[in-house]
């Protein structure tokens, strides 16, 4: 089993739905010596902020830029200098290319402890982590000024030398003491807990369906620990913790958007999570990402229509949602050039998804030559409805923002012979084209942000397969997608964190892993990296194909 | 396949990380001897590659044909780049404005190209910021474009590992076209690729008058 000529790393092969490929991993291990714990100075608040400042933002606490001399790589300075760009947020560094770029944490630089530390990237073509002693405080100083390791090695020509003077070392040496050398809340000896997040007035049969498929797949994880622990003898109980029990916990909203960030943060005070993955709301997902923010806490790829406009660093969302259909939009008009309308008339309810989607849409269109007149949806009377669809041109583009449900009302008050294009929002409708009443199939455009035919169906199997296996309905493919690439994603994050259980990390290695492997969701691609919050980037023009299905229009428009 | 298979086989392909672990054991229990740093290596060596006719749109927001973006007679430089990237890019890019600089009158018969891997995020304003922070002058151009089509120039340098943050320290150098390319991976420094382009320039120049 073991390759006789690599005495510290072993290859194995895995299949795992998300790496349909198999590829190798190695894991590596460094063990270290317990420290004499009176070389750990006591830091100090001042020292460790100002140790944060040269870590994250590249200022010394002269005020002065940071400055980091590289032979041949030449010299970087201030933000681009700081440690954070290549050692990240946790300190747990990462693997860019075949560059390893090693972690700098309390734990990993300083031990304290007689405790093994391991790190896992699926892609290293070598042991990411070797063993090597701890830092001295001297040692430390040599890393950072003189680019020799502990060992007395020099380092890769990419890790920068900093001139720093005694103040702004003992502070950076106080911030990396400190950094990721507590596990985050919601993790204990034995337990994970993952929350997710429910808006009030949701579809109850969706948000059983998801329920019902996040419980299954925790259950299902959870047994096929139990059968590990109740074999293992092997060496992997170096690592303790590693096996934890996931335990999933809901968060049902009550009332309006402007409290919910109060009810999370009594729900997270009670009993804090690690992180929250999926979640549904058919309103503005805004306010909680404001409690993600708040509480530093990963909201992994929720499904709803509405994210923040620019979401903080603990938020991640699959795509813009309705947002990102206006400016696919308006890249279409652009794209049409003189074919495009010379007026849109926007139709759509007074509600935040539905306002917001117009608002971008007309701020998207700044700068082309189209008029936009906006009608709302009033008491849908019979003059109310006549008022919508009132005065339009064959020049002319409609625009509907709305849901299924009104898209019937409106479709049997609309005048038989409507002239303009019209173009509706794929996701008001869950990217269901059977929610487009078959009258208007010959003349409506979906903006659909979804993959198309075949290619969806085949990344969708294994989904489809897997509700099967639990008997599980398939109510809503694209929205059931979404919470099934999140129970992946969790899982192979999980794995590949081992016990390094920090909620920042958790998010880079998101940023860091979202692309890889088979594609298993409703969308073509979807790719995060540092600072990119929104996976999915684009969406077709879609038209109806005589059977109902739906062929692209476009090709994949990226705004 | 009957349910309690088709169970099984869900069980194994979903939650098979977590079983790897144990499997893993073996390996971590092992003594690791002490490594010696290598210094950094470059490899240089040359190649001819079939470009793909791909459309791409440059920072100026112009939708070019690469072909024709390669055809004129000036040098050609190549890397692929992210915006996103933190670590390795900011390198390749500094490179990239500190051999243009140090050029002095020679900058001009050289065409510096950075090739977006990450095109659905990086657009022509994304790239001409980024080309900002390094100082780029008139002769460095960014490209982005579908992800398809960066992909198959990917392919066609042999570069492509599948996701961008696998990308490769990669560099590839063409004196004229009809030339073969000369491709350098790892480190390149500024000092040695100055004199690189200097002896392609040297052997250019009587050809070309
Ligand atoms: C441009 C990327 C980059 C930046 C910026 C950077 N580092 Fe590094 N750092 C590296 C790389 C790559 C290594 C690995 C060097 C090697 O092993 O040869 C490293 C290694 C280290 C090590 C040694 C770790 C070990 O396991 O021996 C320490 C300590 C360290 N860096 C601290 C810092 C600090 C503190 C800063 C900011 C003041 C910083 N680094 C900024 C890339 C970077």
């Amino acid at each position: 089993m073991r390759e006789p000529h690599d005495r510290y790393a072993t290859t194995l092969h895995v299949h795992n739905l998300s790496f349909l490929k198999s590829k190798s991993i190695q894991v590596a291990m460094i063990s270290l010596t317990l420290l004499n714990a009176s070389s750990v100075l006591a830091a100090n608040v001042e020292d460790i902020e100002a140790g944060r400042r040269i870590y994250q933002e590249g200022i010394l606490s002269s005020g002065q830029s940071l400055v980091g001399q590289r032979s041949g790589p030449g010299e970087v300075e201030g933000k681009i200098a700081a440690c954070i760009n290549c050692h990240r947020k946790s300190g747990m560094g990462s693997l860019e290319g075949n560059i390893e770029i090693p972690p700098v944490t309390g734990r990993f630089l300083f031990a304290t402890e007689d405790r093994p530390i391991a790190l896992l990237d699926a892609r290293a073509a070598k042991n990411i982590t070797r063993p090597r002693a701890s830092y001295s405080e001297e040692a430390l100083a040599k890393s950072i000024r003189e680019g020799i390791k502990v060992d007395g090695s020099p380092m890769d020509s990419l890790m920068p030398r900093y001139a720093l003077n005694d103040q702004d070392l003992k502070a950076l040496s106080a911030y990396l003491h400190q950094l990721s050398i507590e596990l985050s809340p919601g993790v204990k000896e034995d337990s994970l807990k993952i929350a997710t997040i429910i808006a009030p007035g949701v579809d109850i049969k969706k948000k059983t369906v998801m329920l019902e498929m996040m419980r299954a797949a925790f259950n299902q994880r959870n047994a096929s620990q139990q059968n590990i622990s109740g074999r293992m003898r092997s060496p992997i109980d170096a690592i303790p913790h590693t096996l934890r029990n996931w335990q999933l916990i809901v968060w049902e909203l009550q009332g309006t958007p402007d409290t919910w960030e109060a009810q999370l943060s009594e729900f997270n005070r009670k009993d804090p999570v690690f992180a929250v993955i999926s979640g549904l709301s058919n309103d503005t997902w805004a306010p909680i990402d404001q409690f993600c923010e708040h509480e530093q806490l990963p909201c992994v790829l929720p499904s709803t229509r509405l994210p923040a406009t620019s979401p903080g660093y603990y938020s991640l969302y699959f795509s813009k949602g309705v947002m990102l259909e206006a400016e696919v939009l308006s890249k279409h008009f652009q794209d049409l050039a003189n074919k495009a309308p010379k007026r849109l008339v926007q139709i759509y309810r007074k509600d935040n998804v539905s306002q917001s989607a117009a608002q971008s849409l007309t701020q998207a269109l700044k700068g082309q030559q189209i008029t936009i007149e906006d009608r709302i949806v009033a008491d849908q009377s019979n003059s109310d409805l006549t008022r919508l669809f009132a005065g339009l041109k064959p020049t002319d583009a409609l625009m509907l923002w709305l849901n299924p449900v009104d898209l019937i009302t409106l479709s049997k008050a609309a005048p038989k012979k409507l002239a303009p294009n019209i173009y509706a929002s794929a996701i008001m409708i869950d990217g269901q084209s059977q929610n487009i009443p078959e009258l208007w199939h010959a003349k409506l455009q979906l903006i659909y942000p979804y993959e198309l035919g075949q290619k969806r169906q085949t990344n969708t199997n294994n989904l489809t397969n897997w509700l099967k296996t639990w008997q599980l309905p398939n109510l809503d493919p694209i929205f059931q997608s979404e919470v099934f690439f999140n129970l992946l994603l969790l899982t192979d994050l999980t794995s590949q964190m081992l016990d390094n259980l920090y909620r920042d990390y958790l998010i880079e290695r998101a940023e860091d892993m979202l692309s890889w492997g088979a594609n298993v969701s409703a969308y073509p691609h979807l790719s995060l990296a540092p600072g990119q919050r929104f996976a999915s980037k684009g969406a077709y023009i879609a038209r109806f194909n005589k059977d109902g299905t739906l062929s692209p229009e476009t090709p994949w428009l990226v705004p | 396949m009957n349910q309690h298979s088709l169970k099984l086989l869900s069980l194994r392909h979903l939650f098979i990380s977590t079983l790897l672990l144990s499997a893993f054991g073996t390996a971590l229990a092992i003594e690791t001897p002490a490594t010696t740093e290598q210094a950094p290596k470059i490899e240089r060596s040359e190649a001819t590659y079939t470009l793909p006719d791909i459309n791409l749109i440059r920072h100026d927001g112009q939708k070019v044909s690469l072909l024709k973006e390669f055809a004129d007679e000036r040098m050609l430089l190549v890397n692929f780049i992210y915006t996103s990237c933190s670590a390795i890019c900011p390198m390749m890019s500094y490179v990239f404005a500190k051999t243009q600089k140090k050029l002095g009158a020679d900058a001009a018969k050289v065409h510096f190209a950075s090739i977006s891997i990450d095109p659905e995020n990086d657009n022509p304003k994304t790239l001409t910021d980024y080309a900002q922070k390094f100082n780029g002058a008139p002769g460095w151009d960014f490209y982005t474009g579908a992800l398809e089509a960066s992909i198959a120039l990917q392919k066609a340098f042999n570069t492509f590992r599948g996701d961008k943050m696998n990308h490769a320290l990669v560099l590839f150098i063409r004196a004229k076209p009809g030339n073969a390319w000369v491709r350098y991976e790892g480190f390149v420094s500024t000092d040695h690729l100055i004199r690189e382009i200097r002896e392609h320039l040297a052997s250019n120049a009587p050809t070309s008058q």
